[in-house]
Formats: C-alpha cells, structure tokens, sequence
C-alpha cells in the first residue's frame, strides 16, 4: 500500500513537535514512546500497519483546536482516530504525522427527551447512548455490530449503518447537529436540535468524510422510542437463489422489515458452533426477518412474512416466541465475524452493496471467483439493503496468500460495480479500497471530491493517503481551462 | 439582451456553461421556475433552462430507487409510483400555490434543489435523505457523479447532500436518482379537538411531544389554530369551529386501529377525539404540507421557522408580543409557518433574532410582493461558515457562473 511520502523535515522535528503538543493538552496525553505508540499502529484492517509519529489525546475543543492550527501552521500532518473499530483503515496511521485520538472525549452531555435527541462528546460508544436513554425507553437507532466498542465521532465519520439501517437509516440519517473544528483550529457549529439549516448541507457532507474534512468534537443525534415490540423469523432456504428471492419477495409486497439478515451454510454453520443460536445446519442459506412496531401491526407482519417465504420454498420456519429467542436468533449473525475467526487463521471482509435483484447472481460468480482463487468464501450480508460481507478466508502464514485474497476481494467488489452497485456500503474506503476508486469513478468525478477537500483543508493535512487513489495539489485541482475554441452547438447562445 | 438557452443533453449543458465562463456571463438556472422567488432573488441576463431535460429513465420498484432527469414534473413521477403503490416518503410540497405559481407544475430537479420536506420530515427525513446519486455538470462545465442507485453507500464524499438544497448553485443536474418506499395500506388522522379558551398552544406542543414520544410510529403532528382550521377543505375540520391538533398514523389497518385507539385514549383527557381516514387525512396533511391554509393575499410575507419542538410555543408567544399574523405548527412543533402582513427589515431581524435564541432558524419563504428583490431571505450564518460555503462554491463553480448570489450575498 502506497501512503504519501513521509516528510523528513517533519520527523526530524520530533522532538520539537511532542513538546509543542506536550504544552497545549494535559499531563500523560501526549504518547511518544516506541512501545506505547504501538498500540495505535493499526485500526481494524490489521493488515496494514505504521506506527504514528506521535499520539495526542486531547479532551476539549479547544485542544483540538490548537493542536490543528499548530500542525496547520507547522505543516504536520494529522490522522483522527475515534475507538479505532474502522475496518478499512481509516485510522492508519502516517510515520510523519500526529495521530489525534478522541478517546477522553467520553461525556455525553446532555439528553433531551423533549426535543428526542442527545448531545455526546464523540468519543461516547455507540451503545452507551442507547444505554443512557433506554430506562425511558428511547435508543439510538444505527446499530453497527461494532457497537459496544465504535464511538459516535468515528460513526460520522464512516457513516456507520447497522442492521436496522434498512428501516431506520445510516447515521446520516439520524444526526442533527455537530459542532467541528477545521484543520485551521477553526470551530464551526452546524445544525442543532432543528431540522432545517440554510445553507449548504455542510452537516451531510461531514458525514462520511473518513475523516479527511475535520474532526468532530460534539454530536447532536436523534433518539426514537424504542417500538413496542419486535420479533424475528428465522428461514432456511435450500438455496441461496431461494433465499434471495424471498428477500425481493417481501420487499415487492410493501414491507420495510426493520432488518433482513442472510448467511450462507459456512457462516451458519461457524456461527452455529461458536454460539449455539440454535440455527438449522441443513440449510443453504439462513434468513434473519426482524419485524418491529406496534404489537397488532409485528403479528400482522410476521404472519404475511411467514407465508411469503413458505410460497418461497422455504425448508425451516421459525417465529422468536419471546425476547430471549429473538436475541438469540441475533447473537449468531451478530457474532458471524468472530465465529469464522474460530474456523480461519484469517479472514478479510469484504463490504459491497448490489441491487437486491442481483444477489443470486452475484453470490454464483463469488463462488467461481473463490474457486478460481482457491480461497474459501463465507457470506454474511445485510439482504434487505444488498449489502454484501463476503468473507474471504485465508493464512497469512502461507506465503501469497494475502495478496490473493486481496486480489479476490478486489474482483468482488468489481463485480459488486458492474452489476449497478458500489465498493462499500458502510465501512468506508480507508486505504483499503482507496484504489479501487477508479472503478466507480471517472478522473473528473475524483478531482470534483477532491476539489471539496481542499475547501476544507487546503494544504491536505488531515488523513491524507486515504479515500482517494491519487493526491492533485489543490492548486493544480483549482486551475480553470477557459475555452475559446470552435462551438460543437453552434445554435446555442454566447453571451 | 436577456438570452435563454434550452438544451436537451448533457454535453450542450457543458457547452453553455464553458460559453459561460469563457464570457464572463452568468447564468440563472431554472426549471419551471415554481420556486424562482424562493431563496436571494438574482436578475440575471442569461438563463439556462433545465425544462427539456425530462422523463424516467429507470424505475425499479423493486430496487426501491427511480432515476429520472431534473426536468419531470414532480406529479408525474409520484403518479407513476403511485400506480406501484410506491411514494417519495418525504412527502414533498407543492410550493407553487403559495409562491404565486399554477399548483403541480414544479420540478424533479426543483424540489431536489430545494431540499424540500413536507410533514413526514419527522419520520422520513427531506429530499436529502432519498437523493441516492445524480450526474450533474460543475460550473467548471465538467461532467460529473456523485452515489449510485443503493442506499448503502459509503464510497466516496456523499455530494448528494450537499447538492440537495443548494439553489442550483454548484453544479447543474442532468440525471438524478431517488429512493422509493412503499405507500401505507391506511391512513388515519387522530384530531383532538380543543374546547375554546382553556388552551394554550404550549399544551397542544405537549401533546405533540407525547405522540411523538411514543412507540406509536407517527408520522405527521400538528397544530391549526381555529382560523386556520377553518380555512380546511375537509369538512370535518373547517366544521369544528376550533383549533385542532392533529396526529398521523400509518400502517396496515390492524395496526392503525390499535395504535389510534390507544392515541386516543392518551389524549381523551385534553378535549374530544375523533378520526380522518385515507382520504380525508390525504387532503388535510396535503394542505399542511403545501401551506395552503394561510389566507391567499399576495401582500403577506410567510416565514418558516425551524426550531427544537419543544420550545415552539415559547418561540410563538414571543413573536406574538410584537407582531400580528398567523400561524400553524408542523412537525411536532419543530416547524412553524408565519404569515405576517407588515414585514419589513426591521420585523425580519427580529424573527431571525427570536429563532436564534432558541438554537434555530427562520427563513422568509415568501416576501410581499412589493419587496420582492429584498434579500434578507435567510437567517445570517457565522462569519466561518460562510468563508467555508464560500470555498465549497469555488471548489464546484470557481468563476461563479451557476446562480451566483442566490445563496449566500456575493457568491
């Protein structure tokens, strides 16, 4: 993986760096020793890893501030870093940059039931909001897997979606207010606790940035009532071409399920061994259906789901019956992940969403591509949304494994594009499919987002080296080609 | 001499914009022009209009997603979802009407530039939040995309937000994709009838706040004081003779009735209850959603305030203390329509001052007509901010050749 050069000049100043940061933040939160850096080496994309030229662990905004307008003016560069849970590495640390963590931003600072939102420090957990809210019986929507762990800021970051997503949306969808500091120390506030902002959406363009915009030190997100109930069926089908169908099945006949989870029989059966959910091992592809709402309108639901998927073949049906089998139908596919690290030395995780329609034929040609490839592959996939986990299983131990299963990962989500769809649909594209970018992108449309980039960070301080394959001077970005040549439509009007 | 230029395809766009740049002559982009008036009013020589860039080029009701070119008729392509039992779930308003336009003649590319959002906002979000992709061309005259046809999607900056409301001033779009969803089986209206004189809005915003604090699923909660109501064409409303706060609930029958009963029985205590269904709540949330029920006089101003819900009847009181006019709340509070028939600079710094004071934003929809050309049209943004908008336009349109000053003054 190519990151950008370091600079020398920059890492000879080391010393003189750590102790300008040493002076803005307080006592045991600047980390420089070797040993203690290793720690932040890596995020959750293990493959690649630089230890950082030094780690600073601010804990107010103002620290942020300073310690941005310090490396602006300094030209150091600047990797943000929320709980370091990122799958696409994201957080990859630069050997000539400083490594801003935002992990003593722990607080959440106020919650409004009246308004239905909460305002948190972005280094609060995900779940630690729903926590803080459910004795009133509200949540968090976004529920990605990582959720115990991944912080709220790094959520923004990667646009987190979760399970539920396809219902409730992505973090996008359920973020009102952030307050966000620039790579100048500037302090902007965008949004609140209304709706409307006037303005160019600067809050939606925040989101899902990876970090490359600025880094956010306060969230405003909105919190719903947790339904009053929620049930799952499980369904197995013989195929995975059955299962697939099932899912376009339910959605063609109007029904938005809260989630819709698949896994083919090497997941099922991982998990089924990890877990003990009690899944069906006979079956080629497992079905999670997760009906939420009121109670009259989940029975309603569920009943019309249920007879969905028997019209669709299906060879296991089974309806949660209390709370603890719903939870338990969830806990295999939640530990999916985990539970084929059990069977494989190593796993990648591959995140490419396709049409709904596709799936049957995408998941063929995964399997003659793992063929090919001579790696085994295990899916996991969000259907209802078409978000697809392959998971490509291999051992960095034998040599050249790694780099085929990269290069397997990378014909997956080439064919993920090809068939209408994208490259990732919730874990970002860190440096992991940085260069992939061209193959759902033309040159115009990359310089275009980078254009964006120096709006906010001119001199591309902030996580360079991701998203984007090829780094453009902003200047060379800017330049404007004024044509005065012939006229191709000659009808139309100069002025 | 005022210029129009009409192209049809995308590469005659690049060529007007490049035309464009290289004469140092702005451009005016419109559709139908529905919303002209809406946002800073420019008067510029050159107009570039997007009325030719029409039709569906794919909907699959099954993927969930419809793509079209800017210039469709928004009812036109609700009608086709409709035939599919699909809908915009963000519920977008016809402005037209209430800016002085024919109803049912915006824009795609209208509503999309307008970010608009009618009463299902609470649930649903705006247009924002179902803009899946686009290809549009900069005001450097290059052709670009931005997001695809799938909701999940994290590749790459989501331009689709920032392109969502921003007045036409960034790029032009050509082609643009939507996120569908199913229409519900049924809808109904719960409408709590408030007896005269012993209310007060604030008690109405609690009720909002407590339907929508609920594990009920509401999707629209207002609030129509009794000139308003009675302006409705519903005649179950304009008939009750008193304010009325109403509650939307959808679904399949089952569920609507179980949820309304138990509404209703969480409401029984404030005043008399009673029930819209499908069609009369259409009709109603339509006329909320369109601001239709404000009286028609073109020498009103209306102003749309968005606030946090629960501090919409503090912020209501205070206008009142200065100001004569009308008003309704929509989204629980969280918006609240204005009209008011005395505005002039002085009233509008003191409604941007009141929204501001609670954390929100006011914004004139509609001046009077006499101050047409006024632009104190939105509420004045940080200095930083505005240095950032100011960078985000040179980075789309560097020589400010896509409705420069529309947005923000000078840019």
């Amino acid at each position: 993986m190519q990151m950008p050069d370091p600079d020398c000049d920059v890492i000879a100043r080391r010393a003189e760096i750590i102790s300008a940061l040493e002076s803005m933040v307080s006592d045991d939160s600047v980390i420089s020793d070797e040993d203690a850096l290793r720690v932040y080496e890596c995020d959750a994309l293990m493959a690649y890893r630089q230890v950082p030229m030094v780690v600073v662990l601010p804990e107010t905004t103002e620290q942020v501030s300073k310690i941005l307008k310090y490396c602006f003016e300094k030209k150091i560069k600047v990797v943000p870093r929320g709980s370091g849970t990122g799958l696409s590495g994201g957080a990859l640390p630069l050997a000539d940059g400083v490594t801003l963590g935002l992990g003593k931003f722990n607080r959440i600072k106020e919650i409004d039931f009246d308004n239905r939102c909460v305002v948190a420090q972005p280094g609060v957990t995900n779940l630690s909001i729903t926590q803080a809210v459910e004795s009133n019986g509200f949540y968090y929507a976004p529920d990605p897997s990582s959720q115990i762990a991944c912080s709220i800021g790094g959520n923004v970051a990667e646009n987190s979606g979760g399970v539920h997503c396809l219902k409730y949306g992505l973090t996008t969808n359920n973020l009102l207010g952030v307050e966000f500091v620039l790579m100048s120390g500037e302090i902007l506030h965008i949004g609140g606790k209304h709706l409307v902002t006037s303005g160019y959406d600067l809050l939606g363009i925040i989101t899902g940035s990876e970090g490359l915009l600025g880094i956010v030190t306060e969230v405003t997100v909105r919190i719903l009532k947790k339904p009053e109930v929620a049930r799952a069926l499980l369904l197995g089908f013989d195929s995975l071409e059955a299962a697939g169908e099932c899912v376009a099945s339910v959605i063609s006949s109007g029904i938005i399920p809260a989630g819709m989870e698949m896994m083919d029989k090497k997941t099922t059966v991982a998990t089924e061994e990890f877990v003990k959910a009690g899944y069906p091992l006979d079956v080629e592809a497992l079905l999670i259906v997760e009906l939420d709402g009121p109670d009259a309108e989940v029975t309603y639901l569920i009943d019309k789901v249920k007879k969905i998927a028997e019209k669709g073949e299906a060879s296991y049906v089974r309806v949660s019956k209390s709370e603890e089998e719903r939870l338990t139908f969830w806990s295999g596919r939640k530990n999916a992940f985990p539970a084929i690290g059990r069977i494989s030395a190593d796993y990648i995780c591959m995140d490419g969403t396709i049409p709904r329609g596709q799936l049957s034929f995408v998941l063929k040609r995964i399997s003659e591509l793992s063929k090919e490839y001579q790696l085994s592959c295990a899916n996991v996939f969000h259907a209802g949304d078409g978000n697809l986990h392959p998971l490509i299983l291999f051992d960095a131990n034998e040599p050249g494994q790694l780099s085929r299963a990269e290069a397997l990962g990378a014909d997956i989500l080439k064919l993920c594009v090809s068939v209408g769809g994208v490259l990732t649909g919730e874990h970002g594209v860190g440096v992991e499919k940085r260069d992939l970018m061209n193959e759902m992108f033309t040159e115009d449309d990359l310089k275009q987002q980078q254009r964006l980039k120096c709006a906010f960070d001119p001199k591309q301080l902030l996580n360079p080296g991701k998203v984007y394959p090829k780094l453009h001077r902003c200047a060379e970005l800017g330049r404007v080609h004024v044509h005065k040549g012939k006229l191709p439509f000659p009808k139309i009007p100069r002025f | 001499m005022k210029t129009c230029a009409v192209p049809t395809a995308a590469a005659e766009v690049i060529e007007i914009i490049k035309n464009a740049i290289s004469d140092d002559a702005p451009l005016e982009i419109i559709c139908n022009g529905t919303k002209k008036s809406y946002g800073l009013t420019i008067d510029l020589e050159h107009t570039l209009d997007m009325t030719k860039f029409k039709g569906i080029i794919n909907y699959e009701p099954n993927e969930l997603f419809i793509q079209c070119r800017p210039g469709t008729n928004l009812t036109d392509l609700c009608d086709v979802l409709d035939a599919n039992n699909q809908q915009l779930a963000f519920e977008p308003p016809d402005w037209g009407p209430m800016l002085g336009s024919p109803s049912q003649i915006g824009s795609v590319g209208g509503m999309v530039a307008c970010n608009l959002a009618g009463p299902r906002r609470i649930q649903q979000g705006a247009a924002r939040d179902h803009l899946l992709g686009f290809h549009a061309i900069s005001g450097r005259g290059e052709s670009f995309k931005s997001g695809g046809q799938v909701v999940k999607n994290v590749t790459g900056f989501d331009l689709s937000k920032l392109i969502a409301g921003s007045l036409g001033t960034l790029a032009v779009i050509t082609e643009l994709t939507l996120k569908v969803l199913p229409k519900p089986e049924k809808i109904r209206t719960i409408i709590i009838d408030w007896p005269k004189g012993v209310m007060s809005d604030n008690d109405a915003v609690q009720v909002m706040k407590q339907a929508l604090n609920s594990s009920c699923e509401v999707s629209g909660a207002a609030h129509l004081p009794q000139s308003i109501a009675s302006r409705s064409k519903v005649g179950k409303i304009a008939e009750k003779r008193s304010c009325i706060t109403a509650i939307r609930i959808e679904g399949p029958r089952t569920s609507v009735e179980s949820r309304c009963k138990s509404l209703r029985s969480l409401f029984g205590k404030f005043g008399t209850t009673s029930e819209l269904h499908t069609k009369n709540s259409n009709h109603l949330w339509r006329e909320i959603r369109d601001v239709t029920l404000f009286p028609c006089d073109e020498d009103t101003s209306i102003w749309r305030l968005s606030v946090p819900p629960a501090s919409s009847a503090g912020v209501v009181k205070k206008i009142y203390k200065t100001m004569s006019g009308e008003i309704f709340y929509d989204w629980g509070g969280g918006q609240i329509w204005l009209t008011l028939n005395n505005c002039d600079y002085a009233i509008s710094c003191q409604i941007f001052k009141i929204a501001s004071a609670v954390g929100g934003e006011a914004t004139l929809v509609r001046k009077k007509f006499k101050y047409k050309l006024e632009n104190d049209t939105f509420m004045r943004q940080s200095s930083s901010i505005v240095q950032l908008a100011r960078q985000v336009k040179k980075a789309f349109d560097p020589m400010g050749v896509l409705n420069p000053g529309r947005m923000h003054e000078g840019f």
